[in-house]
């Protein structure tokens, strides 16, 4: 058990009551390509040790190929497929709750992956790119999911703004697409 | 003709041509982009005009314009055209390296008799140009394709979801900004509904002024009839005195007014919780600053059956504003979250140290636990300690 307080669970009379899971997803048809994943929220867990999710391509579980970003002790941007992966982070060690967190994940043309985090608006740390590895030619799934891999890894969280773009874009231009003031 | 930017097309079948398919390369992908909306609807207005009655039919379609530019095939083009006022299906392509990623669509206008235009840059090179407006097969949005052929994604808080697929089995409170001056009205969002709450920086009291998607997973609340805190669920330690029907955080009247008024003993409210797990829990608890504040602050806690403190919030104020203190529990929190009415909801997070096997209890005192004879009352609702 955690040490995140969630949203308010009314219980009535000699009982307790159960909020169950939301689940999000939608279908995504862009295959595999360079992009730029970009993720806006507001922390409501900063158990950062616990692998939890953000937003997932490709995948509606944990099937490959996919692209995730999701926090695993630090922030992290991962590429997977049948040969194992390649991932990029950024530390979270100074974000509160209550964080307005800006997530930057890129995916290059050769497979490597780039992750960029901003917090509160202010300038964005960039974490080192990956090694480089080869793109598969579909993703598992044509999906996007959010705060999830299914049943797995589901986090808690309040997005703002969710864009994904074809080729490597920087942070100010993905704030400017979001029509985010930084 | 060379090709300008980007790889779009526009593709169709027909059974008048011997190609398997027709597919007109467009120079670069629609531009000048433009939502718009079909709906059949019938409204009248009131004399007075303070009543407007509107009937619309279904939910209307949505619609894309553009334009399509720099065209050096016409006959192609007029081809499409022509097409489209057989009703044929047309699929636009924004971006042929990535085919999955198009759009069934009908051509609703420019519809034959129709003509081209000379372009209005390149009409010198005789490039044409034409404005096609479009509607999806399923009537529905054309979403991220007005952000650009690169936009392949595009959410942002208070969208709508319709292209996505959304599922919860029950309802989940949320914090609504209607209501409270902004600073949020606690509500209730129905099964299958996601909830867009208001928020307002951690560095700031509100209002909210910002929404955004929550999305949590499963939790249950281990404190019973957590919203009438005058039910045999709760016991009185020693003489509080409680009252009810006070104004709470959804704008209803099932908040509490706790009153210690000892000089002898500390006076609090005592709840059972029953965990079923070891370790550290989160604890909750909405709190408004009463009539008469104890020096020492409000407690509100987790204490097993041996005495054993596993976590203790105290709330002391200033003008309706807060300061949350924490011993016992974990050491970090999120500060008070500030909703309607003077309310903020305390959160915390009980020690490692909590067993399971203890009968444990939430206790709420509203004039601490320091020195007995500081009395207090303090307005309180909706406690909850987490599985």
């Amino acid at each position: 058990m955690g040490k995140i307080t969630t949203s308010f669970i009314r219980t009535s009379g000699a009982s307790t009551d159960t909020r169950t899971r939301d689940q999000l997803s939608r279908t995504f048809t862009a295959r595999p390509q360079a992009m730029t994943v970009y993720v806006r929220f507001q922390v409501r867990n900063n158990d950062f040790a616990v692998n939890k999710f953000y937003l997932q391509v490709g995948s509606l579980t944990t099937t490959t190929p996919r692209l995730l970003l999701d926090h695993a002790s630090t922030f992290r941007v991962l590429h997977q497929n049948s040969g194992g992966n390649v991932n990029s982070t950024v530390s979270a060690s100074s974000v509160l709750l209550g964080d307005i967190v800006e997530l930057r994940g890129v995916l290059n043309a050769n497979g490597s992956v780039l992750l960029g985090m901003a917090r509160n608006g202010g300038s964005e740390t960039v974490g080192s790119t990956s090694a480089a590895k080869p793109l598969a030619t579909a993703w598992a799934q044509q999906n996007v999911i959010l705060n999830s891999a299914g049943t797995l890894a589901v986090n808690f969280c309040a997005y703002t703004h969710i864009r994904i773009v074809r080729r490597v874009r920087d942070l100010q231009y993905m704030r400017k697409l979001a029509g985010v003031q930084a | 003709m060379g090709r300008f930017l980007g790889k779009a097309a526009i593709t169709w079948s027909s059974t008048d041509d011997t190609n398997t398919k027709r597919v007109h390369q467009l120079s670069v992908p629609l531009r000048a982009l433009k939502a718009g909306h079909t709906q059949s609807g019938y409204s009248r207005e009131s004399l007075d005009k303070s009543v407007i009655e509107t009937f619309t039919v279904a939910d209307g379609a949505y619609e894309l314009v553009g334009m399509i530019r720099y065209e050096g095939n016409p006959q192609s083009l007029i081809d499409l055209i022509k097409a489209g006022s057989e009703n044929k299906t047309l699929t636009y392509i924004p971006n042929l390296t990535d085919p999955d990623t198009q759009y069934d669509v009908t051509l609703i206008s420019p519809r034959s008799p129709a003509d081209l235009e000379l372009d209005a840059q390149r009409e010198s090179f005789g490039d044409q140009q034409v404005e096609v407006r479009f509607r999806l097969s399923d009537e529905g949005p054309f979403g991220e394709l007005f952000g650009g052929t690169d936009v392949l994604l595009s959410y942002t808080a208070g969208d709508s979801l319709s292209e996505w697929t959304f599922t919860r089995a029950d309802t989940a409170s949320y914090v609504d900004h209607e209501g409270g001056g902004g600073y949020g009205t606690l509500s209730t969002a129905a099964s299958g509904k996601a909830r867009l709450t208001w928020l307002s920086t951690a560095s700031t009291q509100g209002p909210r002024d910002f929404p955004a998607l929550l999305l949590e997973d499963a939790r249950t609340n281990l404190v019973e009839d957590s919203v009438n805190l005058g039910s045999t669920n709760w016991t009185l330690a020693s003489g509080l005195t409680r009252t009810s029907g006070q104004a709470d955080p959804y704008g209803g009247t099932n908040a509490w007014l706790l009153t210690d008024d000892s000089t002898s003993q500390f006076e609090g409210l005592v709840g059972a919780v029953v965990f079923s797990t070891n370790g550290q829990h989160p604890f909750s608890l909405f709190l408004r600053q009463g009539t008469t504040s104890s020096t020492s602050g409000t407690v509100f806690r987790i204490q097993s059956s041996t005495g054993a403190v596993r976590g203790a919030v105290t709330a002391t104020w200033s003008s309706g504003i807060p300061t949350q203190a924490m011993s016992l529990g974990a050491s970090t929190f999120a500060k008070p979250e500030r909703y309607r009415g003077g309310w903020w909801r305390f959160t915390a997070a009980t020690s490692t140290g909590l067993l399971s096997t203890q009968s444990n209890q939430i206790h709420i005192y509203p004039a601490g636990v320091v020195s007995v004879g500081r009395k207090g009352n303090v307005y309180a609702f909706g406690p909850q300690v987490e599985k």
